[in-house]
């Protein structure tokens, strides 16, 4: 059951480094043969400092720091029950372009709770986290929120 | 800045993104797991899955939502997106042949951006939804 006391913690933040060959291993993943991922002439020219990540990259910094359980641990932390849980959402704000080399700082906070009636009856709560990253500069490059659903446990 | 691909000049609500389509193997979805990181066993150990009463292993929804912003990126160019927002709607099994689907709902200019709003859809070869979503885009202008 989600501790509803926990809107508005903020998790310690943590640094995630932007690697080069982690850019190209998630683009290879998801098919992506566009040479800006892995060629930093194209990168350049078209006006990047560096290779940029792919949109959806920073979703993998949860299973690499602080550790490889990070998501579980913050789970854990809010309280919500893994067997009953999905990823529901997830949205990204990208203010400035984040490129290979890049150390980000991530901040973690628990946006909001909500409980909601499930189209099968029982409630569900609806957990929304928010990722706040920041360059090696301090400027604010990116914010990701997901959604996470906890159904309601069987009685 | 960003990659120049679509030109706000050339873009029209109701213009619809190339379609993007692939049918999903285990070999995508351990690949996704190794790059993305999420060695979650309910994606990628079969005999897992099956443990705790699925049919089979299923596709993380960051995997196929990171197809749909590729399709984005193909068509729009790396580096414009503004905003990208998906909901899961259904998951995605090995086996099933997803297409990523993307169309322009708004064509403005704001704060001096000329932005484009779209609509975006993930479904599979019966026209199950499996993702719905949608995106703003900051487009180059022919200036």
């Amino acid at each position: 059951m989600v501790n509803e006391s926990i809107v508005g913690k903020e998790f310690p933040p943590f640094e995630f480094l932007v690697e080069r060959g982690k850019i190209k291993e998630f683009a290879r993943a998801l098919g992506d043969r566009n040479p800006i991922y892995t060629d930093i002439e194209v990168a350049r020219r078209v006006g990047f400092e560096a290779v940029p990540a792919p949109p959806t990259y920073t979703a993998s910094f949860m299973h690499q720091v602080p550790d490889e359980n990070f998501l579980l641990n913050l789970m854990a932390e809010m309280e919500i029950d893994v067997a009953r849980s999905v990823h529901g959402e997830s949205e990204y704000e990208y203010i400035r372009p984040i490129e290979a080399g890049d150390v980000l700082t991530v901040t973690m906070t628990v946006k909001d709770i909500q409980k909601k009636e499930g189209r099968r009856g029982g409630a569900m709560t609806l957990i929304t986290t928010e990722a706040t990253y920041a360059n090696q500069d301090g400027e604010v490059v990116q914010k990701d929120r997901m959604v996470f659903i906890e159904r309601a446990s069987v009685a | 800045m960003p990659e120049e691909k679509l030109f706000f000049e050339d873009a029209s609500e109701g213009d619809e993104a190339p379609e993007l389509s692939l049918e999903v193997t285990r070999t995508h979805i351990v690949k996704y797991a190794g790059a993305g990181g999420d060695f979650n066993p309910i994606h990628t150990d079969e005999a897992f899955a099956k443990a705790v009463g699925l049919p089979s292993v299923f596709a993380m929804g960051l995997m196929q939502g990171g197809y749909l912003a590729r399709m984005l990126t193909d068509w729009l160019g790396v580096g414009n997106l503004k905003r990208y927002k998906i909901r899961f709607t259904g998951q995605v099994w090995p086996g099933e042949t997803i297409t990523c689907r993307g169309r322009i709902t708004r064509r403005r200019s704001a704060d001096g951006e000329n932005l484009v709003d779209c609509e975006l859809a993930v479904v599979n070869q019966d026209g199950q939804s499996k993702i719905v979503g949608e995106a703003t885009a900051v487009l180059p202008s022919r200036g």
